[in-house]
């Protein structure tokens, strides 16, 4: 297994892999991502993205780090920010996440958001980020 | 209720208190002499159980002095009720009939992210489906999640560049047995989610309105 490579370059796109389910026109539904880190495939790792697909899918919906939202709080007050984050994988050298952190708060992967109602919000803040890449009702990569 | 006798305007707005709802009649009885009988119009509305209403609308002209009148009322009334039971299932009854289905494909061994999804997710996933079959909203789709969840997406006709719907609502059955709706506008980018205490038909009503309407219920 590689060594952690951060940070990842703002421009280096992710892979994310996506069913037909998954896609309203040429957006993202927020139920297809995860809370509170959506798994992702590096491109600087994996260069062909139709190999990012998991079986079952069929489309990549694909973002860059720039382009993550901006940091979001809870009506609690809980502050929350959209990191990418290096996670290389014994099976799965391009591995990374989408997490959504807690500032000065370590990253734990089964953290529950404050709140159902506010983890939806996050997730439907970070689907409006993504593009679809690979189409899963039509696959051939967009231009 | 339709008042009588006295009203000397030709149309009546009747108030039901109980519903708040507003009912035009047209005019009260009149006695007409030339015909030596008496006009008023009726205004049928059937409904089939469980179904988006189906309204049929009939002005009955009877002739009080008529036994022919009569007679032709009673066969009106008898065609249109005929009519009624032997229409097909409305549109969403079917649709609701299919959501069913569609759970049940989701909930069979080795459906996508089947052993993800507890089953309380799918009993409260049925409860919505319970509600829908009596509300007037068919959800677009109903899918099973990575996260152990049940969503049903309700979309708006506005569409945005990219052919998505503008608006969305979604009702996410988790599996900590937990309904939760979510609003979204992918224009303005804004959001609205609350937990749904039983109220599921509450629920459907705001989504409805949402999703066709200006989007005032994602801010704030």
């Amino acid at each position: 297994m590689r060594a952690v490579d951060e940070p990842i370059p703002t421009d280096e796109q992710l892979y994310r892999s996506i069913a037909e389910q998954d896609v309203d026109g040429e957006a993202l539904d927020p139920t297809a991502l995860d809370v509170p880190g959506t798994s992702v495939a590096r491109s600087k790792y994996q260069p062909v993205p139709t190999q990012a697909i998991h079986p079952g899918d069929g489309g990549i919906a694909v973002i860059v780090p720039r382009d993550l939202p901006s940091p979001m709080v809870s009506s609690g007050g809980a502050r929350y920010e959209f990191v990418a984050s290096d996670d290389p994988l014994e099976d799965n050298d391009s591995h990374a996440e989408i997490r959504m952190n807690r500032p000065g708060k370590p990253y734990k992967s089964n953290h529950k958001v404050a709140s159902k109602e506010f983890e939806l919000q996050l997730r439907a803040a970070l689907a409006l980020r993504f593009r679809i890449l690979i189409d899963p009702r039509n696959p051939k990569p967009a231009a | 209720m339709m008042s009588s006798g006295a009203a000397t305007d030709d149309r009546h707005y009747l108030n039901a208190p109980q519903t708040g709802a507003s009912v035009r009649a047209r005019p009260t009885p009149q006695r007409d002499q030339r015909e030596g009988g008496r006009h008023q119009a009726i205004f049928v509305k059937y409904t089939t159980r469980g179904a988006r209403p189906v309204a049929l609308y009939g002005a009955i002209h009877v002739g009080l002095t008529s036994a022919a009148g009569l007679a032709s009322a009673a066969l009106v009334l008898g065609v249109g009720a005929l009519a009624a039971l032997l229409a097909p299932p409305p549109a969403q009854h079917r649709a609701a009939n299919a959501l069913s289905g569609a759970l049940a494909t989701l909930r069979a061994p080795g459906a996508r992210h089947r052993a993800k999804v507890a089953d309380i997710a799918f009993q409260s996933a049925e409860r919505v489906v319970a509600a829908i079959k009596a509300a007037e909203l068919v959800p677009e789709r109903v899918v099973t999640t990575s996260q152990g969840e049940v969503a049903f997406y309700f979309r708006g006709q506005e569409r945005t560049a990219g052919g998505a719907s503008r608006r969305y609502g979604t009702i996410v059955c988790d599996s900590d047995g937990d309904t939760t709706v979510l609003l979204a506008d992918r224009v303005s980018a804004e959001s609205k989610a609350w937990r749904i205490d039983g109220r599921l038909s509450e629920a459907l009503a705001i989504i409805g309105d949402f999703v066709d309407g200006d989007g005032e219920n994602a801010s704030g």
